[in-house]
């Protein structure tokens, strides 16, 4: 699969990269919303962070859904309790807490691009 | 010749000339007695038909030939005429002139013969007379004192024009025959029948009496009545000459009034004594003049009787305590309004309006009251003048009533005055009974001479011990000796000193403070307190301080939870994802070592990363001593917002620091600083709640100021209440709606723990600015501490 990470933090950006490529995935990294929104990758799945300066994560997805062909989404946070921080996880998209272990991190990735498959799926019939 | 000689002969020897007129022949004839009289000789006259023409003056011919013509014609009796005859040396001399006809048979005159006899000396001393009296009548009409003339009985004569226009009269007819006396009754009348008595018993008597004048106003006069005798010393009228004295009455009568009322102050006399003599005096310058003082009470709102020692009681009960007002009669107006009130009838002022009836009741119809004003022009009461008939003050009623007001000022600021002296001599002996402080009076040298306590028992060393002893045998050897030493300085510069000393050891250690001043010139007052309680409440407060400030901490960090686990979050989360990357690369073939050292270098920076955050909090949490030392603000600002960073992301807002390089080092506890800076940030962080996200800044900076470090944040957000920005460092002040309220309450009490200040303001552009001046640390300290 083709990847791309957004995340403010450069450590986490790098390790998670790191990670999915050694997993033998295709990785993009963006520092920033604005900074994946500048650029024209096409991508599998975008594993978005939460919290960031500038556009956020949920809001950026937002964005990405009111495209014809939204891209599937994972959304990462470093909050314990993303509810009290104002941020509504959407029901379709799968939300990871950090620090978080590989296979629940893949298992989310999967769920994201199948969803999304079935959906696209849905209407084509 | 017609006359008997013997007859002439005698006439001569008188003085006597005769003369004779034939009616039938025109002749006259001159006896040569009267032609010598004129100083002629016979012969020079002879029967000269111009005789008249020689002898009479010419401006009396006329009259002396129509006087003639009338008697020849039986028009006039027989009678005389005075006339004058010209001397022939030129002067003029008078004659009186006596004729009677001589008629025939048939009645027709044929002579007329008379007498001319020289009254020339009687004239002239009538003339010398009349000059004489005409002078006298000038004077009398033209001095300034009123001339009277009595007859013995003493009724009025003769009163002069002067005398007229001082009493106001047109003419004497209302006084003529009134006895002088009736014009006055009492002790003034026996002075006057007196005086009278004694004028008319030859002697001159004297009197001063008030009469008042057709208008009613009062006048003063100083009378003296001689007796006027005739010729043989028999007393016939009386002379009175009254002289107008009212103003020097008044001026003496004044001088009397402040002397008895002054000498009465001076001697202590009550305020009620004082104030009554003065009313009875102002009385006693007018006829039917009543007078009052009222008194302000100390609350300045009730009137309180002062004297009034000819108003009636119940009218004097009826006012006291009455409320002063913009209508309260003329003195509670007076009194309210700070200004003189002038009420000349009072039935119908409407000043009077609700005192109408209580007035009418006691006769009162005018009122004049001034107010009686301390000199900072506090009213302290009123000084009043009342009639019994409607009337407005003329100006020396004006001046007296300003006059007795005045006096009365001085009375009841003597009073007052005297009784704060009173009060305050109680208030300082209760005041040296209820202290607790010991003093101590002695030599510069440091002997002890007297002593003040209040339980002498809980003195350390018994008084018989200590008196008459150097403070330096009585007290241990450095604090007896700094104590003597301060006594010296005290003593050549006379300037209080302060110092504080402890006595005892451990547990029976007490503090004490003395202070220390010159006093009687020579001597040192040692004023010592034991503040052994105050000191340990200080310390026990200083404890609550830091374990407040420290809870404060805890409370800051319970709001940065969230954030925190943020914080850790992240290093965590790489690390794990390097951990399993690395795990991945170890059972690949071949091993990519520098994949693998990549990712456990990475390992190595985050988990460092999480210990460091894991530090600040630690720093934070710690439970500091007062342990001073060097601090950079700029540092404290850099961990502040790495701590915050996460909490500052989450809630999209900007951060800018613009430190100034190389900023001076202030002293402090570090994580007592790092705790103001970060409440400051997140009190800003909640300012800026409901402020547009693109709007969202908060700006730090640090700036040198002239001894001192500026610490500045300044945030967008909603600003502080008006109202508030004096209170908003008080604890349990808020105006977010989370938080206790005491995260700047604690910022402000670190702050003055180092000795610093700090303030907020609003933003002219929105949101608020705080700024925290810290004193740069001075080298030496600097030095210590490291």
């Amino acid at each position: 699969m083709t990847l791309a990470i957004v995340d403010d933090d450069e450590g986490v950006r790098q390790a998670l990269a790191r990670l999915l490529h050694s997993l033998g995935h295709n990785v993009h990294v963006f520092g920033s919303a604005e900074e994946f929104e500048a650029g024209t990758v096409a991508v599998d799945c975008l594993i978005l962070d939460v919290r960031m300066p500038g556009l956020s994560g949920p809001e950026l997805r937002e964005r990405l859904r009111s495209r014809s062909t939204p891209t599937p989404v994972v959304l990462v946070t470093g909050d314990t309790d993303p509810k009290a921080r104002d941020i509504q996880p959407p029901v379709d998209t799968p939300l990871v807490t950090k620090p978080f272990d590989e296979v629940t991190l893949m298992a989310a990735i999967h769920h994201a691009t199948s969803s999304a498959n079935a959906l696209r799926e849905r209407h084509a019939h | 010749m017609h006359t008997d000689d013997r007859y002439r002969r005698a006439a001569a020897a008188g003085g006597v000339g005769i003369w004779e007129w034939n009616l039938s022949t025109g002749e006259i004839y001159v006896d040569p007695v009267l032609i010598g009289m004129l100083g002629y000789q016979d012969h020079e006259i002879g029967n000269h038909p111009d005789v008249w023409g020689l002898l009479v003056h010419p401006g009396d011919q006329a009259a002396v030939f129509e006087w003639a013509q009338a008697h020849v014609a039986g028009e006039t009796p027989p009678y005389e005429l005075e006339h004058r005859m010209l001397h022939r040396d030129g002067s003029i001399r008078w004659f009186l002139a006596r004729a009677s006809v001589t008629r025939n048979a048939q009645g027709n005159a044929v002579h007329l013969a008379g007498t001319d006899t020289d009254i020339t000396a009687r004239k002239r001393s009538e003339q010398a007379l009349r000059q004489a009296e005409e002078i006298n009548n000038r004077i009398v009409e033209s001095t300034g004192d009123c001339v009277k003339i009595l007859d013995l009985e003493g009724r009025l004569i003769y009163i002069n024009s002067e005398g007229l226009r001082q009493l106001e009269l047109e003419d004497a007819s209302a006084l003529l025959n009134r006895p002088l006396v009736a014009h006055w009754e009492g002790e003034t009348r026996q002075a006057a029948e007196e005086a009278v008595e004694l004028a008319r018993r030859g002697g001159a008597g004297r009197f001063q009496a008030l009469l008042r004048t057709v208008s009613g106003v009062a006048k003063w006069f100083d009378i003296v009545v001689t007796p006027v005798t005739d010729v043989n010393g028999t007393v016939v009228q009386l002379l009175a000459v009254s002289r107008e004295i009212t103003e020097r009455r008044r001026e003496e009568a004044r001088r009397a009034m402040h002397h008895q009322v002054l000498g009465m102050i001076a001697t202590g006399s009550a305020l009620a004594d004082v104030l009554d003599c003065l009313v009875r005096l102002v009385e006693q310058q007018s006829n039917g003049m009543r007078c009052s003082v009222l008194l302000l009470d100390e609350d300045g709102t009730h009137v309180r009787h002062g004297a009034a020692a000819s108003l009636p009681d119940s009218y004097v009960r009826a006012i006291d305590g009455l409320a002063i007002g913009p209508r309260s009669g003329s003195c509670g107006t007076a009194m309210f309004l700070g200004t003189r009130i002038i009420v000349t009838d009072i039935l119908s002022d409407p000043l009077w309006e609700d005192y109408r009836d209580v007035a009418r009741q006691y006769g009162l119809r005018a009122c004049w009251s001034t107010p009686i004003f301390s000199p900072q022009r506090r009213v302290l009461g009123s000084f009043a003048m009342y009639y019994g008939e409607p009337r407005s003050p003329s100006d020396e009623e004006l001046r007296l009533i300003e006059s007795a007001a005045d006096i009365a000022r001085i009375a009841i600021e003597h009073q007052r005055a005297h009784e704060a002296l009173q009060h305050s001599e109680a208030r300082n002996r209760a005041i040296l009974r209820a202290i607790p402080d010991w003093m101590f009076l002695q030599t510069v040298e440091g002997v002890f001479l007297d002593y003040h306590a209040r339980d002498a028992s809980r003195l350390l060393v018994p008084p018989s011990a200590f008196l008459g002893r150097n403070v330096r045998e009585v007290l241990p050897h450095p604090i007896g000796e700094r104590l003597g030493q301060a006594f010296v300085r005290v003593g050549a510069s006379d300037e209080p000193e302060m110092i504080e000393y402890t006595l005892g050891s451990d547990d029976s250690e007490r503090f004490y403070e003395a202070c220390i001043v010159r006093c009687d010139g020579d001597k040192i007052l040692s004023i010592v307190r034991d503040i052994t309680d105050h000191k340990r409440a200080e310390l026990e407060a200083a404890a609550q301080r830091r374990e407040l400030a420290h809870l404060g901490r805890v409370a800051v960090l319970g709001e940065l939870t969230g954030a925190l686990a943020h914080e850790l979050s992240q290093p965590l989360a790489a690390v794990l994802s390097n951990a399993q990357a690395a795990r991945h690369f170890v059972d690949r073939h071949p091993l990519d070592v520098a994949e693998l050292r990549a990712a456990l270098d990475d390992i190595i920076k985050d988990n460092k990363r999480a210990g460091a955050v894991i530090d600040r909090l630690r720093a934070l949490l710690r439970k500091d001593g007062i342990a001073l030392q060097p601090v950079d603000m700029n540092d404290v600002v850099r961990e502040v917002v790495d701590l915050a960073h996460s909490e500052v992301v989450s809630r999209r807002i900007t951060v800018t620091s613009a430190l100034t390089p190389e900023i001076p080092l202030v002293l402090g506890v570090r994580a007592q600083l790092q705790q103001v800076v970060l409440n400051l940030v997140m009190n800003a962080c909640d300012a800026m709640g409901g402020t547009q996200a693109a709007k969202r800044h908060l700006a730090l900076a640090t700036k040198k100021e002239a001894g001192f470090v500026q610490l500045v944040v300044s945030d967008r957000g909603v600003g502080i209440p008006k109202e508030q920005l004096e209170q908003v460092f008080e604890p349990f002040v808020t105006f977010r709606d989370q938080g206790l309220g005491l995260g700047l309450a604690i910022s402000r009490s670190i702050v003055r723990a180092h000795r610093g200040s700090i303030t907020a303001e609003n933003n002219i552009d929105g949101g608020a600015t705080f700024r925290c001046l810290l004193p740069v640390a001075d080298a030496g300290a600097v030095q210590r501490a490291v």
